[in-house]
């Protein structure tokens, strides 16, 4: 029961915020496409709960189904006061689905929130129809009388919800429904194969909802010589059989059309899990019925875990799939040793130079990077994830604060690695919270200055080149950089010498400093701050870094850029000293070879002229502090670049460009300026990954610049 | 005149035995290739209508060779000739475009029922 | 030594030189004995850290613990080893100049480190183990590892006169 209910959970999850983000639109203006999600999440929540018996939460969600059903085939109004209550009934649900273990403890709560939800039922603000006849197809026949039926072929006991929403989507885009028996030559082999391709070729007409037996049993090759389909779509009968019957070992293919309505003239039996030879499948009509789901409460959550059978299915036949993180992660891990195994096993196969070795590891080459890439995708989650509850988190803090914001989101489907999607939120929640509480002023005040008295915010994310770059924006009061200034002096984190000869920009940095900000007080005078160097510090975590931009009197404007991924990464090998370092191929702009006579010193700094451009040279060995810079005849340089700051470092050999696994260096060793984290060479030695970022920071510079000149 | 077939396989008793089968049953082996780049080969230059195809073999493996002959001529008709426990690389090869699959040891009947079904 | 097996009344230890002087380490903290192996230089980092290693893939940091005890540097021989031990939750490997055995010290055998003796940093000793007339120090090397704070060998060893009393 475990899994049923971890699934559970998870799904329970998704319609909950499905819920809040319908209410949070129908706020804003309500149609009825809102109305019908959120009581499409209500009614698939109640049914989940039902078979898994949470009696509480199927209880409730059952008062806000008819509620929301009543309001879709009405007009009333919506009122904040019905949302918010609407909003209750969610968070009800929401501490129910958190304590799952805990049910009878919230027995009074669901029942004045039941009885609440039924008041408004009987007696709502406006006028509403007291009509349910607008339901779809599907749902009549769910909710009217069931038809009761015996043996026959029974796709609906073993199909559970989310096949059965598949199927009345099907009947309301006016496809049909069929039933596909197919028969295999005995004694045929690879039958899973043969299914395979019977399933391919079926897709191509329409969509399978289900298999019999399941696809699980037909891809372990659990059956005889017979199975059944399921298809929704309109097909040309004749032509779907001959595709299938042209395939080899097939011997034969039939279709009926399957009438919800009608009774079966003959019945069927099927097997349910390949015991059947005798057992005639066939032939006469096939019914299949839409009942009540308490008929079914075991089968059901038998089909509930999607986890099964992925491959076989040609299409969509199950479009998601879940898997515990877990098992991700180690899958991740097992990809990034056995790439590690490749390079050595190819590096290998270079000194034997055997054409046959050769084009075999190539394959091999070939196949290990598609895994890869295919692995590093499955990693890959929306952001919609985490930016799915800021909406409602903005729009109680306005609540509490008494000011009008409006959140404005977009790009909320680009794909980031699932651990940064993971941890992104805090820090986002923090400058989301920032931004209305400090950035956002008072409506009188917005309007005194000519601005609109609502407040805007703008979250945003989007790709640029392997990095994702998430922006939170407000139109507020933004920040004064020598008001930021006046006050890093008096907190002392910065000298009076420091505070001349810094930019406004460098100012506005300051906020990221650790001291800047303690306290409420501070931050009414910066007008944002409050623990922003908590909010870098979760960023750079991630390998992340975070940049602020601001006008004072017209907003500030916060940039995040994090790398799509952390687990692999392409570098660029350098031989420097003795070591060989591997600097990621993202901060890299460009490779040169520099002669000596075009290295100009500019106080106390190497530069070169590259482009009109001047650009700073440090010695990468003299930076990480490993040895003395010795002079050559040429000087290998890599041009690496993170913000603003760009700079070349001198090496002594480039080695080439390879994708390594990222391994980090243990809890044990803290953060080292200029060190990402290291790797395992194909020869077993361990390469130290280059952080560009902070060997630019300030610090590693400087040392760069009196090293360099001894 | 049967249909022309190249077989392609590394072993020349599976060769053997599948042109026996094959001209039993009136078709006519026009080519036999002993692996995918000689099948690639030999397709360009014979321009068989049936290929049979080995999937493990030196070289160049059945599927590169099926990516590359589908390239050159997208109506090819290819069967696979698999060893049982291939599974992954039959599915891999029906993606890469073989029509049809047939597994080792098989019986001849079933060859045939194979090339007929995709042949026409 | 205060241990949760005091009553069990038999700890296994692994004995390790350094210089002169024997040191243990409870063998539950002790994941494996390796060879000295090719060390990367972990640059920027604190002065005892050799570098970092590559444990069958995994990449493990290791300390010097001459150089953490501001021992001179010696020739490393046959006989140095890699101690790779687990400290809160992280492996950490100890380069040692060898490893003499394992062995079975009772509880009885072990004293509480010697409090009052100037040099002497009670808080880098867990105890001190007696086996026949030899004297096993045992380290705290959590405490070793994890602070940035200078150890002179002198700090963790006995003076001749509380070698003395304790072999009494």
């Amino acid at each position: 029961m475990e899994e049923y209910r971890d699934l559970f959970l998870a799904e329970a999850q998704e319609y909950l915020q499905d819920m809040t983000r319908c209410l949070l639109d129908m706020e804003k203006n309500s149609n009825s496409e809102q109305l019908t999600e959120m009581f499409r999440a209500a009614h698939s929540l109640k049914g989940m709960a039902g078979t898994m018996g949470y009696e509480l939460i199927t209880g409730l969600t059952h008062e806000m189904e008819s509620l929301l059903d009543q309001l879709r085939s009405g007009k009333a109004a919506i009122e904040t006061g019905f949302v918010n209550m609407l909003f209750e009934a969610v968070d009800l649900v929401q501490l129910l689905v958190d304590n799952l273990d805990k049910q009878e403890d919230f027995n009074r709560e669901v029942a004045i929130m039941q009885e609440k939800l039924q008041g408004w039922q009987e007696n709502p603000g406006k006028e509403v129809a007291f009509k349910s006849d607008t339901l779809e197809q599907g749902e009549q026949l769910q909710e009217g009388k069931p038809p009761v039926r015996e043996s026959w072929i029974s796709w609906k006991e073993i199909m559970n919800e989310f096949e059965k929403e598949m199927l009345k989507d099907a009947l309301s885009r006016g496809d049909n429904i069929y039933h596909v028996h197919v028969c295999l030559l005995h004694g045929c082999l690879l039958k899973s194969v043969r299914a395979y391709m019977v399933l391919k070729a079926v897709e191509k007409q329409g969509e399978v909802i289900k298999t019999m037996p399941p696809l699980q049993a037909l891809e372990e090759e659990n059956f005889d010589w017979e199975f059944s389909l399921l298809l929704v779509g309109r097909p040309d009968m004749e032509a779907l059989k001959k595709s299938i019957e042209s395939i080899a070992e097939i011997e034969s293919a039939d279709i009926l059309p399957v009438n919800i309505e009608d009774k079966p003239e003959t019945p069927v039996t099927a097997p349910l899990n390949g015991d059947s030879a005798a057992a005639p499948l066939f032939p006469g009509k096939v019914s299949l019925l839409m009942e009540n789901e308490e008929e079914t409460p075991e089968e059901t959550p038998r089909a509930l875990p999607k986890v099964k059978a992925p491959s076989l299915s040609a299409r969509n036949v199950e479009k998601t799939v879940r898997v515990e993180t877990a098992k991700l992660d180690s899958l991740v891990n097992l990809v990034g040793e056995l790439i590690i195994n490749r390079t050595r096993v190819v590096d290998l196969g270079k000194k034997v130079s055997d054409e046959m070795l050769e084009s075999s590891l190539e394959q091999l080459e070939r196949i290990t990077t598609e895994l890869q890439n295919a692995v590093m995708t499955l990693r890959m989650v929306p952001i919609k994830q985490v930016f799915d509850r800021f909406p409602r988190m903005v729009r109680d803090l306005c609540l509490e604060r008494n000011k009008e914001v409006e959140l404005l989101i977009s790009g909320e489907d680009t794909e980031l690695d699932r651990t940064i999607v993971n941890q992104v939120g805090d820090p986002l929640v923090h400058l989301l919270r920032n931004a209305v509480d400090h950035g956002i002023e008072e409506a009188e005040e917005r309007i005194k200055n000519g601005k609109n008295p609502a407040g805007k915010i703008f979250l945003e994310a989007h790709h640029e080149g392997s990095h994702v770059v998430v922006s939170v924006e407000d139109d507020g009061r933004g920040m004064d950089p020598q008001v930021i200034k006046t006050r890093a002096l008096e907190k002392k984190i910065i000298t009076g010498e420091e505070a001349e000869k810094m930019s406004s920009e460098e100012a506005l940095r300051l906020i990221f400093r650790s001291g800047f900000s303690t306290s409420e007080e501070v931050t009414d005078i910066s007008g944002r701050g409050v623990g922003m160097d908590v909010v870098r510090t979760a960023i750079e975590t991630l390998n992340g870094t975070v940049e602020v931009k601001s006008n004072s009197g017209k907003g500030s404007r916060f940039i995040l850029r994090f790398p799509l991924t952390l687990a692999i990464i392409r570098t660029l090998m350098v031989q420097s000293g003795k070591e060989v370092y591997a600097i990621p191929i993202e901060a890299i702009r460009e490779n040169l070879f520099v002669d000596p006579q075009e290295i100009k010193t500019i106080r106390q700094g190497k530069v070169i002229t590259l482009r009109e451009e001047v650009l700073p040279l440090y010695s990468l060995q003299e930076s990480l502090g490993m040895g003395q810079f010795r002079e050559q005849e040429v000087y290998p340089v890599v041009v690496v670049q993170t913000g603003d700051k760009k700079a070349g470092l001198i090496v002594d050999e480039l080695l080439g460009q390879q994708e390594v696994v990222i391994k980090s260096l243990g809890n044990f060793i803290n953060d080292i300026k200029g060190i990402a984290g290291a790797t395992v060479l194909g020869d077993g030695r361990v390469t130290l990954i280059l952080d560009v970022a902070s060997l630019l920071d300030d610090g590693r510079v400087n040392l760069g610049k009196k090293s360099i000149n001894h | 005149m049967g249909k022309k077939v190249l077989i392609t396989d590394d072993t020349a008793f599976m060769r053997m035995t599948l042109r026996n089968v094959l001209e039993k049953n009136g078709y006519e082996v026009v080519a036999e290739a002993e692996d995918g780049s000689q099948a690639v080969e030999k397709y360009l230059l014979v321009k068989p209508d049936l290929v049979t195809m080995d999937i493990t073999m030196p070289n160049m493996d059945g599927i590169t060779a099926i990516k590359k002959i589908m390239e050159k001529d997208p109506e090819a008709r290819i069967v696979v000739v698999s060893a049982m426990g291939q599974k992954a690389l039959v599915i891999e090869a029906l993606n890469s475009g073989a029509k049809d699959f047939i597994v080792k040891p098989f019986q001849p009947d079933r060859i045939v029922e194979a090339l007929q079904k995709v042949g026409g | 030594m205060k241990d949760k097996n005091e009553a069990a009344s038999e700890v296994q230890m692994v004995a390790f030189k350094l210089e002169k002087e024997e040191f243990a380490v409870n063998i539950q903290q002790v994941r494996e004995v390796l060879k000295m192996t090719q060390v990367t230089p972990l640059p920027q980092s604190a002065y005892f850290i050799e570098g970092v290693i590559n444990l069958r893939g995994e990449v493990i940091p290791v300390v010097d613990l001459r150089k953490r005890f501001e021992l001179d540097l010696e020739e490393r021989g046959e006989q140095t080893r890699i101690i790779i031990v687990e400290i809160q939750d992280s492996k950490v490997g100890l380069i040692v100049d060898s490893v003499t055995e394992v062995l079975r010290l009772s509880s009885a055998a072990i004293q509480l480190p010697p409090s009052r003796i100037a040099g002497t940093r009670t808080d880098f000793i867990k105890g001190v183990g007696k086996v026949n007339d030899r004297l096993l120090i045992i380290l705290n090397l959590d405490k070793i590892l994890t602070t940035e704070e200078k150890i002179a060998m002198n700090e963790i060893t006995l003076g001749e006169q509380e070698k003395i009393e304790a072999r009494a």
